[in-house]
């Protein structure tokens, strides 16, 4: 009896200790989260765009350069990581309990000097319109602020916990990617010798999606995306969108994060080159609400390229038209754009919000997919 | 003494080899909502698969009419939910001969995720006798067969992916995954 005893007391000691280790390997991938409120309107890039006055991938190199200067090896080994497909595609439009995987440091681990930095890098690749580029991806981190104000859920939502990292060197030569990615956002800018040659998968989502307050502005960073859908699908008269609907439901988009290889064959859906030359171009108007997120001159050069094909581009929807109701959907596809917005449930708050993601069939990941 | 502190050690080796690897199996089986998830276990003669879905989607992909609240759903209408993932869920062996499957009772859980918020599953468990050499193939398509993004996540028992099964909007179908052959270890 005491011999059972002593056995089953050590297995009560073993499980109890299991579990603590279980418990640690659970918290520790989000332990790495500040959970904190970075505020990225109010973070100055003076000192950043007083050292490097380029314009374009100079100034990204700059920038790089200038983040890393006095930076511990510790952080830099974390955010400097040698170019590998395999760590290009970890990005997700989860929130870290729901993807914890990302590569890189998050925003709450810098100083304030160098958020500066870490600010100017996005702002530069992304551009600086006006609710796109580097202005929708502050919006988008608005919006983690708001709910972790707002919400009870601990997912870790914070503008802290977005994610930066370089996979390569940037440099005037060789190929790295500036990843910028969080809950709803991935960025993926690929380079190689100095040039873009990959601006996706470019991933956008917002929750709430009705303008909210936050960080002492208001935020509303989608709403001319989805307006420039509705504005479209509206536009196409009704055997057009006979001919544009998918019998299918679409709950989220297709070609989502882990979901490189889910292009269909096959386009459906109605060809922009039947469409006339009003229709054409709201199409174009709503490509460009995506190419918009990349600076000039690389989105012109992208948004030219997306034209040319436009007569082989198909447009395609399921739900209603309008989409802003739950469970519509829209497509763009054509040789190289793939563009997908999906509106969805509210997940910490009542209401809908959109998951819409950019590809690029022939440069995700700038070919290294 | 001695005797009695070997027996202790070999007590706590014999305790952690259980408990260890049981419990490192429960994180990784933590369900990836909103996808469906299904875990494989083969004996000798049998196959069972312990289905977990979500309840929000099901209701998409069903037919109008059912009732909105799954509690309401689940206790009118078992009989027919069964029939649904029998026509749904289909094992194929050689030669692609279906296996007869048989659908038990459909359980409802109510949980709370982080990253997704409240959601309701439906469990479903299938079973089917077949020898544990026979090669088989899962042709699962309940909820993809309306809803193009969702993926149904095919593990065993352990939490190791065997496959995924997703509809193909090339082919307009979800292909069958192949099950391992044998007992799960």
């Amino acid at each position: 009896v005491r011999k059972l005893l002593y056995i089953l007391g050590a297995v009560l000691l073993l499980a109890g200790a299991a579990f603590g280790i279980l418990a640690w390997r659970g918290s520790s991938s989000l332990a790495r989260y500040t959970n904190t409120n970075i505020h990225m309107g109010a973070v100055s890039t003076a000192a950043a765009d007083a050292l490097c006055p380029q314009t374009g991938h100079p100034r990204l190199v700059c920038l790089a350069n200038g983040l890393q200067h006095g930076m511990s090896p510790e952080l830099r080994a974390q955010l400097r990581r040698p170019y590998s497909a395999a760590d290009a595609r970890r990005w997700s439009n989860f929130p870290p309990v729901g993807y914890p995987d990302r590569v890189g440091p998050t925003l709450g681990d810098f100083t304030p000097a160098q958020l500066g930095f870490v600010k100017a890098m996005p702002a530069t690749a992304a551009g600086l319109a006006k609710n796109e580029g580097y202005d929708e991806l502050e919006q988008i981190l608005n919006a983690d602020d708001y709910l972790k104000a707002n919400t009870t859920d601990n997912a870790g939502f914070s503008s802290g916990n977005f994610h930066i990292a370089f996979l390569g060197t940037p440099a005037e030569r060789g190929t790295w990617e500036l990843y910028f990615g969080g809950h709803h956002t991935a960025v993926a800018n690929t380079y190689r010798d100095g040039r873009l040659i990959g601006a996706t998968p470019s991933f956008r989502g917002v929750e709430p999606f009705t303008p909210f307050t936050m960080n002492g502005r208001t935020n509303a960073p989608m709403a001319q995306e989805r307006d420039a859908f509705a504005a479209m699908l509206t536009g196409l008269t009704p055997a057009q969108q006979r001919e544009a609907k998918l019998d299918m439901i679409f709950t989220d988009v297709v070609v989502g994060p882990q979901r490189d290889d889910n292009f269909p064959t096959t386009r459906e859906g109605v060809r922009v080159g039947s469409l006339d030359l009003h229709r054409q171009q709201l199409v174009l108007a709503a490509i460009d609400r995506y190419v918009m997120d990349i600076s000039q001159p690389d989105a012109a050069a992208i948004l030219r390229r997306y034209q040319a094909e436009l007569g082989d581009t198909y447009v395609a929807f399921s739900g209603a038209p309008g989409m802003n109701a739950e469970n519509d959907y829209v497509r763009i596809d054509g040789p190289s754009v793939w563009i997908e917005f999906s509106m969805q449930p509210g997940r910490s708050i009542p209401g809908i919000h959109p998951h819409s993601v950019w590809r690029d069939r022939r440069s995700d990941y700038g070919g290294n997919g | 003494m001695a005797a009695t502190a070997d027996v202790q050690r070999r007590a706590l080796l014999r305790a952690g080899l259980y408990v260890i690897p049981l419990l490192a199996s429960a994180r990784v089986l933590a369900h990836p909502m909103p996808d469906t998830e299904i875990v494989v276990g083969r004996d000798a003669t049998t196959v069972a698969l312990d289905i977990r879905l979500p309840f929000h989607d099901l209701l998409l992909a069903s037919p109008p009419g059912l009732p909105r609240d799954a509690r309401t759903l689940l206790a009118g209408n078992q009989p027919s939910l069964r029939s649904y993932f029998a026509a749904h869920t289909r094992l194929l062996g050689p030669a692609d001969r279906p296996v007869p499957v048989t659908i038990g009772t459909i359980r409802l859980h109510q949980d709370h995720g982080a990253d997704v918020g409240a959601y309701a599953e439906l469990e479903v468990r299938a079973v089917a006798r077949v020898d544990a050499h026979v090669r088989i193939r899962l042709a699962y398509d309940a909820i993809l067969h309306r809803i193009a993004n969702h993926r149904a996540l095919v593990r065993d028992h352990r939490g190791r992916p065997i496959g995924t099964i997703r509809y193909s909007l090339a082919s307009r179908r979800a292909s069958p995954l192949a099950l391992p052959n044998g007992p799960s270890s």
